[in-house]
């Protein structure tokens, strides 16, 4: 079944996407940014929680909107507007923040992500994942896992550690 | 025909096993190492099998088996292709038991094999245990690892004594470190650790007169190298290396030395022959270490209760290996750290109830009835006697004597001897440590020779004169005991893990409480109930936190120990004349830095010997100083920090060299002016460092850029004082836990920062006045007569809405590195006491942040880093 969809597979993505040669196929939660509506494996996701007040750190980049405090634990929270280039909006009641468990270098980080809005968890077979189509040079896609057609709308499936790696990428550089 | 009922079940397995085994040695080249080891592993399946199965008549025949093919494996072997030969013969005659169904009693196993009908299996066993420490159970060889830091240490300070004591001859306590390790280590399967204590033993018996201080240091380091490389340390020296050192520095004396080698090899006369110097040599009264004896009160019991434990099962099943060498290496144990606290009481029963157990190992008498209840005996009475100690040091009074002793040690004696009498006749097997190689060559008769001369030797010698010694060690054991008033201490092995994650919890739970006690919706109803209980509260979480934290504390005594050894290297080495002072190694300071000053340390006690201290000491007495330097190594604790010192009473710093090599360097601006601080602080620059000639003329800045980060990373200062000609001091002051510092809360627009107590030297409202900028952008304050830059954290920090006119705001003077500077904040919002975090692994390194913590009402306040912030 998913397999057609593997075999397609870029070397390029492969690379880039450390997940490409297994099954895409799987739970997945939805959440919105901007009106567009985004997927994150479920495995991944440890919690959600609702806004809370977030510290800014100094010196960290923009799409970095600082830290909070998890239970005890300070938790860097990214924000995926300012990540993916959107303009930022005000907050609203439906702004939440998904913790998130990352591996980076054999460990794994505990990383808040701000979205608009949650939505559900979806089971998407791997029939209806589709490999990123490529936009030309400008945008970005390295950190999507595949674009899913589900309940008639496309949901842009994140790679979250591609996502978030760049932080330390940028701030190395800084 | 008859085939055991417990062999027939697995006897079809059993059967194709052993096929294999004989398709795999055709193939097998005594070169090959896969082939073997895959060989070996083959036989080790089978051996377990047969242990499983309580088949010891086959484990028996593949055990030295096994043991031949390790040795081919290791190219011990002599001659491998003739050890093969009989590997294979062995295997068609076990072939010919399963697949032909003969009876394994008449199967004809060569005689290589060096089978007795009547051995039992302990001693192959413990010959597995003797040459592979694969076999050794792993928790003990942990344990047996974990003894040896201490013990290593322990041997330093021993051999640095006797350069100083300038008496003739070892320290009994060096042999008794050393017997203990041989033996422990020859339990381990450490064959060459048990082989260099072996020969240093002898080493320190033969040379009576000087001994080689730096040879028994180059023992001592290559047991430590040695231990540290189980867990993960750099690979060891050959130990020939080291050898070769003793047997050059035994000199004259190498023949009679080789000989007693060669004669301790076999393994029997190490009791007999080494206990009885350590029973008979009188030793010269030294004070018992309170410490050390509640440690061995502590472990002494539970190595009974455990020696309890497997002797009930060795009731039930006599045959377990395990179970007899557990209590075998419990009793040795305990004479071991006895003798060496001198308890004479205690080391004498466990040395005779060793005796009796290493019978039974060795299969000469049969560890059941009679023996079976004079060992419970011993452990009982063991128990009873470690009790009197543990009274004595709680009372601090002379322990009464224990009567019973002298009638249950000949009782023990006898039992030993009788039994060691009645099975003399089978007792001429092979010896479970003999050379390895005699089991290809078989010479049964100088074993047998050694074996007499050896029982002999036991039956005559320690009954009469060990009771005399014995009561002569009343008294000294009754004078040690009369001195010690500590208290007894309960000592608890526990996981720095798991005590890091309690530390965490209960930080968690200092937070936790400071957001319910400070609450103000809680505050706004509270009853005077409800306050008397938070207020209860919080003095739990307070006495909780402060218990937290003294849990991580340890010395400084084992890093102040290596500093003594180094001095004493570098005063060798440079030869200069050195008297080493420390003060206050009982400081407890938190492990992490412990374990982070240790190279600090080295680097400003290298400095004071090879640099403060002049070189010769002509010019010393020149200058009306005694002709020994003197470098004094101090640690105490002051208010809520921690000091630790190093004063030498050398030529001091040179300030002029400094000046010039910092012009040279662009460290400083040819006409600054500094202060003596300041210019003392540029030794610690990176740049520094490298700088050879500096060192050469001024005599500092070696490594002390790694001094400065170290300390830094421990978020500790450095100050150093230094008079010209008569000395320097170089203070390292270090927050007393690691976790929690003071911290003062500052606003800065709508951001909350935490500045460390430690680098807040004034806060004040700057008048007008003392405010001046320089181009119209640098601002600078008048600081009690000294210009200090302005900081502005907005700017830096990007923070809105931050007062902008410093003289409606505060400035909060802050210090680092000998640097000075103002902060400009809003305003101060309080002290407080924080829980140290880290930011994460995604943000660390932000130049001005230390890390971040709680804050009472749940939000995230960042600490700012002082040095970070006065770098620009």
């Amino acid at each position: 079944m998913s397999l057609q969809t593997n075999v397609a597979t870029p070397a390029e993505t492969i690379l880039n996407n450390p997940l490409a040669g297994i099954s895409k196929e799987g739970k997945y939660l939805t959440f919105y940014v901007a009106g567009e509506e985004y997927g994150l494996e479920i495995l991944k996701v440890r919690e959600i929680i609702g806004l809370m007040d977030i510290t800014t750190v100094p010196k960290t980049p923009d799409f970095v909107r600082g830290v909070i405090n998890l239970r005890g634990k300070v938790i860097p929270v990214v924000e995926l507007r300012s990540k993916f280039n959107i303009e930022s909006t005000e907050d609203t009641n439906q702004t939440c923040i998904i913790v998130v468990d990352v591996t980076f270098d054999d460990s794994t980080l505990q990383i808040g992500i701000l979205v608009d809005s949650v939505s559900e968890v979806l089971d998407i077979p791997g029939d209806d994942i589709e490999d990123t189509p490529s936009f030309g040079t400008d945008l970005k896609t390295d950190f999507i896992r595949g674009m899913a057609k589900a309940k008639g709308s496309v949901k842009i499936l994140l790679n979250i550690e591609s996502v978030l790696t760049a932080i330390d990428m940028r701030l190395l550089n800084e | 025909m008859t085939v055991d009922t417990l062999e027939r079940a697995p006897a079809m397995d059993i059967k194709s096993k052993i096929e294999e085994i004989c398709e795999a040695i055709v193939l097998s080249e005594p070169s090959d190492f896969q082939a073997i080891s895959n060989l070996y592993n083959r036989f080790d399946a089978i051996n377990e099998w047969a242990l499983k199965s309580d088949n010891h008549q086959l484990a028996s025949v593949i055990q030295p088996v096994q043991v031949i093919l390790e040795n081919i494996l290791l190219e011990q072997s002599e001659n491998p292709e003739a050890s093969m030969a009989v590997v294979s013969a062995t295997v068609l005659e076990l072939q010919s038991v399963y697949r032909d169904g003969n009876q394994l009693e008449e199967a004809q196993f060569p005689d290589e094999l060096q089978l007795n009908k009547a051995t039992p299996t302990e001693s192959n066993i413990s010959m597995n245990l003797k040459n592979l420490p694969a076999h050794v159970d792993e928790e003990i060889f942990t344990e047996f690892l974990s003894q040896q830091d201490g013990s290593m240490s322990e041997m330093e300070t021993i051999i640095l004594n006797i350069e100083n004591s300038n008496e003739a001859g070892a320290p009994d306590e060096l042999l008794r470190l050393l017997h203990t390790l041989k033996g422990e280590s020859a339990l381990m399967g450490l064959s060459d650790v048990e082989q260099l204590c072996h020969r240093t033993e002898d080493y320190l018996k033969i040379e009576n007169s000087e001994l080689a201080v730096d040879v028994l240091l180059s023992v001592k380091d290559w047991l430590q190298v040695k231990f540290n490389s189980f867990s993960g340390g750099e690979p060891v020296t050959p130990i020939e290396l080291v050898m070769a050192g003793l047997q050059a520095s035994g000199n004259g004396s190498n023949g009679k030395s080789a000989a007693l080698v060669q004669q301790d090899d076999s393994p029997q006369d190490e009791p007999s022959e080494t206990i009885d110097p350590e029973l008979v040599v009188e030793s010269q009264i030294w004070e018992v270490d309170t410490e050390l004896c509640a440690d061995f009160v502590a472990e002494g019991k539970d190595h009974l209760e455990e020696s309890d434990a497997q002797l009930l099962k060795l009731e039930s099943n006599p045959d377990d290996p395990d179970a007899l060498n557990t209590v075998f290496r419990a009793f040795h144990t305990i004479k071991g750290v006895a003798g060496f606290l001198d308890l004479k009481e205690i080391g004498l029963l466990a040395h005779k109830a060793e005796n009796l157990l290493d019978q039974a190992r060795k299969g000469r008498i049969a560890l059941k009835g009679a023996a079976m209840d004079i060992t419970f005996e011993s452990v009982d009475f063991l128990k009873q006697l470690i009790g009197v100690v543990a009274d004595s040091l709680s009372t601090g009074l002379a322990p009464p004597p224990t009567p019973g002793l002298t009638d249950l040690l000949e009782r023990l004696t006898a039992v030993g001897n009788l039994d060691d009498a009645n099975s003399k006749p089978s007792s001429k097997t092979e010896e479970p440590e003999a050379e390895t190689d005699s089991i290809v060559k078989p010479d049964p008769k100088p074993i047998e020779a050694t074996e007499t001369t050896k029982n002999t030797s036991e039956t005559s010698a320690p009954t009469v004169p060990e009771n005399v010694v014995f009561a002569a060690n009343k008294a000294s054991t009754q004078q040690a005991v009369q001195t010690q008033t500590t208290k007894l201490k309960e000592i608890l092995k526990v996981d720095a893990h798991r005590l890091d994650q309690l530390v965490d919890a209960i930080g968690e739970l200092v937070i936790a409480e400071s957001m319910v006690s400070q609450s103000e919706e809680l505050m706004s109803k509270a009853s005077p109930t409800l306050v008397k209980h938070l207020s209860q509260l919080d003095k739990i979480t307070r006495e909780l936190q402060s218990m937290g934290t003294s849990l991580r504390m340890v010395t400084v005594r084992a890093v102040f120990q290596k500093m003594a050894r180094l001095v004493r290297d570098l005063s060798k080495k440079s030869g200069k004349e050195i008297e080493f002072v420390m003060v206050g190694a009982e400081t407890e300071v938190d492990k992490s830095v412990v374990d982070k000053i240790g190279d600090p340390l080295i680097h400003m006690i290298r400095n004071a010997v090879d640099h403060g201290i002049e070189n010769d000491a002509q010019t010393r007495e020149a200058a009306g100083k005694s002709r020994k330097g003197r470098v004094e190594l101090r640690a105490f604790q002051k208010g809520g920090n921690i000091y630790i010192e190093v004063e030498d009473d050398g030529q001091g710093l040179n300030r002029d060299a400094i000046l010039a090599k910092s012009i040279e360097k662009g460290l400083i601006k040819k006409d600054q002016k500094l202060t003596d601080s300041e210019i003392w602080n540029l030794v610690l620059e990176p740049g520094f460092s490298t700088a050879k000639k500096v060192t050469e003329i001024s005599g500092r800045g070696v490594g002390m850029d790694v001094v400065k980060r170290n300390i830094e990373s421990l978020r500790g200062l450095i100050d150093i004082q230094s008079t010209q000609g008569s000395g320097s001091l170089f203070s390292i002051r270090l927050p007393l836990t690691l976790a929690i510092i003071d911290g003062m809360i500052v606003q800065v627009g709508n951001s909350r920062y935490i500045v460390p107590t430690l680098s807040v030297k004034e806060s004040l409202q700057p008048e007008k006045k003392a405010l001046s900028t320089v181009l119209n952008q640098g601002e600078m304050l008048d600081f009690h007569d000294h210009l200090i830059p302005i900081i502005r954290l907005d700017q830096q920090f990007k923070i809105k809405g931050a007062k902008q006119d410093p003289s409606k705001a505060l400035i909060v003077v802050i210090e680092a590195d000998g640097k000075e500077a103002g902060l400009l904040v809003d305003e101060l919002l309080g002290q407080q006491q924080v829980v140290i975090k880290s930011l994460g692994e995604t943000m660390h390194d932000i130049q001005g942040l230390s890390g971040c913590t709680i804050m009472p009402d749940g939000r995230v306040g960042l600490i700012l880093d002082a040095s970070g912030l006065l770098k620009r």
